[in-house]
C-alpha cells in the first residue's frame, strides 16, 4: 500500500468541508481518495486514511456512506471502509477495515501500555500470595495452576516467565480499533485494544483492558459498563452498569444490572447480575442471579448461588485472608452464608448460614443443612434430587462460546470417575464413623456433624452412586469398542488398557484430570523451552486423555472392590458389574422420579387457580405446569429406563 | 413382632425424628402433609425404621411409604 499526501485541491476542499490540520504534510491518503466523506474534522501528528467506500448499516436500516465526520484525530491510521462520526478525539489508535466509530467522548492510548495484559490480580486471597498474571488467552486451567499450586514454585515461575513473554508481545504504545467492530454511544475508552467483530455500546469508561471477538462471536459490551484493568475474551456480554475493576472475563460470560467485581477472574459460561464478586475464581458455569450476593475469596465451577448469598473471608485476627472451595455442581440456598475457611463437596446443596469452618469435601452430593446453629450434613441426599440431575443435562447445552478457538477445557457429566473417587471416600469415611461405635446423635467429621442415624442409609445412597459410575464407565468403553467386543479377548484387553494408574482426580476449572496425568503435565511445563502455546497443546492433551484415564479407574475400582490382583478380570465380574449398574440406575431414576413428583404435589398447587375452587385450581395447574405424563424431564427418565434396559441387554449378548 | 407392635414402634420413631407426641399421631397420617416433614426428615424416618426393627429397606422403595400405615405394612413384610 502507498500513502501519498493531499494536493492542495484536495486540502481546499477540506478546508472548504470544515477540517483542519495542524500541517496538512501529516495527512496521506491512499487511493482512491474520495474528500467528500470528510467532513468537520480536525487532524494532528501523523494520519493515514484509506479507501472510504461503502456503505454502514445504522440501526433501523440507515444507511450511511464511509467517511470520517466531526471528529478529531491525533496519530491515527484509518483502513478502508471506515466509518468515524462525533468521535470527541482519537490518539494513537488504528481503525482497521470497516470499523465504526459513533459518538464516542475520548479513544485513546497514553504511552506504552499492555492493555490489560500482565497485570496482576489479588484472586482468592485479597491480602495477596496468590496473584495471578492475565493475559488475554487466558484459560481456566492455566490460572487455576497458578491460583493453587504454589506449592511448587518452579511451575509457577515457569507459567509465569512465558506469560511474560506473551504480555511483552501485546505490549505498545497504540490502540486497535478492530475489523468490523462497532463503537457506539461511549464514553472514555483509555488504554483499550478492541479486537475483530466487538460492539462497544453505551460503555461509560473503559480503561486498560482488552476487549476480544470474532466473527463468530464477539465480545459485546454495553450500556452504562464501567471497566478499568480488565481482560474480556470473545463472546462475552458486559452489560447493564457492570462495574469491573482488576478482572479477567473469559468466553461466553454474561456480566450484567450493575454487578461489580474486583479482583476476580470469570472462566467460560459464568454468567453474574446484581450481585457483588471480590477476589473470585468462578470456574466455568459460575451463576450468580440475585441482588445481595457476595461472592468473595472462593474457587466454583458448575455453581449456583441463591439470592442474598453470602460468604466471609475475614475472622477478624489477621486480615481478609481466608478461602473457600465449593467443589463443582454445589448450590447455595437463599441467603445462605459460610464463613470461610471452608470446603464443599462437589454436587451438594448448602441451606442456612454456617459460621463454623467445615471440610465436607470427603461428601459429595449432600445437603448441608443448619440446625440450631450447627452445620450438620446429610451425605449423598442429593444423589436423586431432580435438580442435580436437571442441572447435569442443561450446562453442555448451555454452552455459549461459539468462538472456533476455546480456551477453557470442560469435562461435563455427572457420575463421572471425579465424582466416583469422591464417592468411595465419602463409603469409607462413612464407614469409619460408624465403626466408632458411638451412640450420640451427632458425630463430627473435620468440622461438620453428621446425624449417627444416616451413616447407614447414606452409605447405601453412595453405594447405589458408585455403581451407577463404574457401570456407566464400563459401558462407554464396551460401546466404543462396538462389534470388537471379544469376550475371550476382553480381560487382556482391559487389562492392557488399564496403564497409566489413575488413582485419584482432579477437577481443575473444568478439566476432569487423573492425579498422574497432573503431574505428567506439570513436568512437562517445567521441562518446557518453548512457549504458552506449548502449555496450551499439552492441557489439550491431558483432556482428551480422560476416557482412557476413565476406563483405568474403573478396573482399577473394580479390581479393588472385588479383591482381584492387578492381573485379574474375569468377564464374570464385569457381568457383575453391569448387572449392578442396570439395578442402581433404575433404582436411582425411580428415586430421582419420586423427588420430581414432588413438583406435582397438592402443596405445589398452592397459589394456582387464585380465585377458583379445587377443579379450578386443577385446571389452571394443568395448563400452566402441564401433567407429569407431558413434562419433558419425567418423560427423559421413563425413556432412560428403556434405554438402561437396552444398553445392558446389547452389551451383555456380546460379553456372553 | 405383630402388627400392633410395629404400628407402636413406628409412632414412636415418628415422633422422635418429628418431635411430635406419638400418641397424637393418626394412623393415616402421611408424613409430609399431615405430620410436616421435609424431604431429609423423611430419608431419617427410614433411617430410624431401619435401626428400630432392625431391618434393611430397599432405597427407592421406602421412599414411596408415605404413610404410617403404609410404613407398618412394609415392615410387617419386611420382617416376614
Amino acid at each position: 500500500m502507498s500513502y501519498r499526501t493531499l494536493t492542495s485541491d484536495e486540502i481546499r476542499k477540506l478546508e472548504e468541508q470544515g477540517c483542519t490540520a495542524d500541517d496538512w504534510q501529516g495527512v496521506q491518503v491512499l487511493e482512491p481518495f474520495i474528500a467528500d466523506h470528510i467532513i468537520n474534522m480536525r487532524f494532528s501528528g501523523e494520519i493515514r486514511i484509506g479507501r472510504l467506500q461503502g456503505e454502514h448499516c445504522l440501526e433501523g436500516g440507515y444507511a450511511v456512506s464511509s467517511g470520517l465526520r466531526d471528529s478529531a484525530l491525533h496519530n491515527c491510521t484509518i483502513a478502508d471502509n471506515v466509518y468515524i462520526d462525533r468521535l470527541g478525539y482519537a490518539v494513537n489508535i488504528d481503525f482497521e477495515n470497516n470499523s465504526e466509530v459513533r459518538h464516542v467522548d475520548i479513544l485513546a492510548v497514553n504511552g506504552e501500555t499492555t492493555f490489560g495484559n500482565g497485570l496482576e490480580l489479588e484472586v482468592m486471597n485479597e491480602a495477596g500470595g496468590r496473584s495471578l498474571p492475565i493475559f488475554d488467552r487466558l484459560s481456566a486451567q492455566i490460572a487455576y495452576m497458578l491460583v493453587f499450586y504454589r506449592h511448587d514454585q518452579e511451575l509457577v515461575n515457569k507459567l509465569t516467565s512465558m506469560i511474560d513473554d506473551y504480555v511483552k508481545s501485546r505490549s505498545g504504545e497504540r490502540g486497535c480499533v478492530g475489523f468490523q467492530s462497532k463503537l457506539t454511544n461511549c464514553g472514555r475508552l483509555l488504554n483499550v485494544n478492541i479486537g475483530p467483530f466487538v460492539k462497544i455500546e453505551g460503555a461509560t469508561e473503559l480503561q486498560e483492558g482488552t476487549v476480544l471477538g470474532c466473527e463468530q462471536d464477539p465480545a459485546i459490551i454495553g450500556a452504562g459498563v464501567t471497566a478499568r484493568r480488565f481482560i474480556i475474551q470473545s463472546g462475552s456480554h458486559i452489560n447493564d452498569g457492570a462495574l469491573l475493576t482488576d478482572c479477567f472475563i473469559g468466553q461466553g460470560v454474561r456480566i450484567s444490572r450493575q454487578f461489580s467485581a474486583e479482583n476476580s477472574v470469570f472462566f467460560a459460561n459464568c454468567e453474574a447480575m446484581h450481585g457483588e464478586a471480590c477476589s473470585l475464581f468462578a470456574g466455568p458455569y459460575t451463576a450468580t442471579h440475585h441482588k445481595s450476593s457476595l461472592l468473595i475469596a472462593g474457587l466454583f465451577s458448575f455453581y449456583n448461588a441463591g439470592s442474598g448469598t453470602n460468604q466471609s473471608n475475614h475472622l477478624y485476627k489477621l486480615g481478609p485472608l481466608h478461602q473457600g472451595v465449593l467443589e463443582r455442581g454445589v448450590k447455595t440456598g437463599s441467603s445462605s452464608y459460610m464463613l470461610w475457611p471452608t470446603r464443599v463437596g462437589a454436587f451438594s446443596v448448602v441451606l442456612g448460614k454456617h459460621s463454623g469452618n467445615f471440610d465436607a469435601s470427603d461428601f459429595p452430593f449432600s445437603y448441608i443443612n443448619e440446625e440450631k446453629g450447627k452445620s450438620v450434613i446429610t451425605p449423598a441426599m442429593n444423589v436423586f434430587t431432580v435438580g442435580t440431575r436437571r442441572d447435569s443435562q442443561k450446562w453442555p447445552k448451555r454452552d455459549k462460546r461459539k468462538d472456533p478457538q476455546k480456551y477453557d477445557l470442560i469435562h461435563f457429566g455427572l457420575f463421572t470417575p471425579y465424582a466416583g473417587e469422591r464417592i468411595l471416600r465419602g463409603m469409607h469415611s462413612l464407614e469409619k464413623l460408624q465403626a466408632r461405635g458411638s451412640k450420640q446423635e451427632y458425630l463430627n467429621h473435620k468440622g461438620i456433624f453428621i446425624n449417627r442415624l444416616m451413616l447407614k442409609i447414606c452409605r447405601k445412597y453412595y453405594d447405589m452412586a458408585i455403581k451407577v459410575v463404574l457401570g456407566e464407565s464400563l459401558l462407554r468403553y464396551f460401546e466404543q469398542l462396538g462389534d470388537d467386543i471379544d469376550a475371550d479377548q476382553l480381560e487382556e484387553k482391559l487389562l492392557n488398557a488399564s496403564e497409566p494408574n489413575a488413582d485419584s482426580w482432579i477437577d481443575m476449572a473444568g478439566m476432569l484430570a487423573s492425579r498422574s496425568v497432573v503431574d505428567e503435565l506439570i513436568a512437562e511445563i517445567k521441562a518446557s523451552q518453548s512457549d504458552i502455546d506449548e502449555v496450551y497443546e499439552r492441557l489439550l492433551q491431558a483432556y482428551e486423555k480422560y476416557d482412557q484415564q476413565a476406563t483405568c479407574w474403573t478396573i482399577r475400582t473394580i479390581q479393588s472392590l472385588h479383591q482381584l490382583s492387578p492381573e485379574e478380570l474375569p468377564v464374570s465380574v464385569l457381568i457383575q458389574v453391569l448387572e449392578d449398574w442396570k439395578t442402581a440406575a433404575l433404582k436411582l431414576n425411580k428415586m430421582t422420579m419420586q423427588d420430581a413428583m414432588k413438583e406435582f404435589d397438592a402443596h405445589t398447587r398452592i397459589g394456582y387457580g387464585i380465585d377458583g375452587d379445587e377443579a379450578k385450581a386443577e385446571k389452571d395447574f394443568l395448563a400452566v405446569r402441564q401433567s407429569p405424563e407431558e413434562n419433558s424431564f419425567i418423560q427423559m427418565l421413563k425413556d432412560e429406563d428403556k434405554e438402561i434396559e437396552s444398553r445392558y441387554n446389547l452389551v451383555l449378548q456380546k460379553l456372553q | 413382632m405383630d402388627k400392633k407392635e410395629i404400628n407402636q414402634g413406628v409412632k414412636k420413631v415418628i415422633g422422635q425424628v418429628l418431635g411430635i407426641n406419638k400418641n397424637e399421631i393418626d394412623d393415616n397420617a402421611n408424613f409430609i402433609f399431615d405430620l410436616g416433614a421435609d424431604s431429609m426428615q423423611s430419608i431419617q424416618l427410614v433411617a430410624a425404621f431401619e435401626e428400630e426393627f432392625g431391618i434393611e429397606m430397599e432405597e427407592d422403595r421406602a421412599l414411596e411409604v408415605q404413610t404410617v400405615s403404609g410404613a407398618v405394612d412394609f415392615i410387617a413384610e419386611q420382617l416376614g
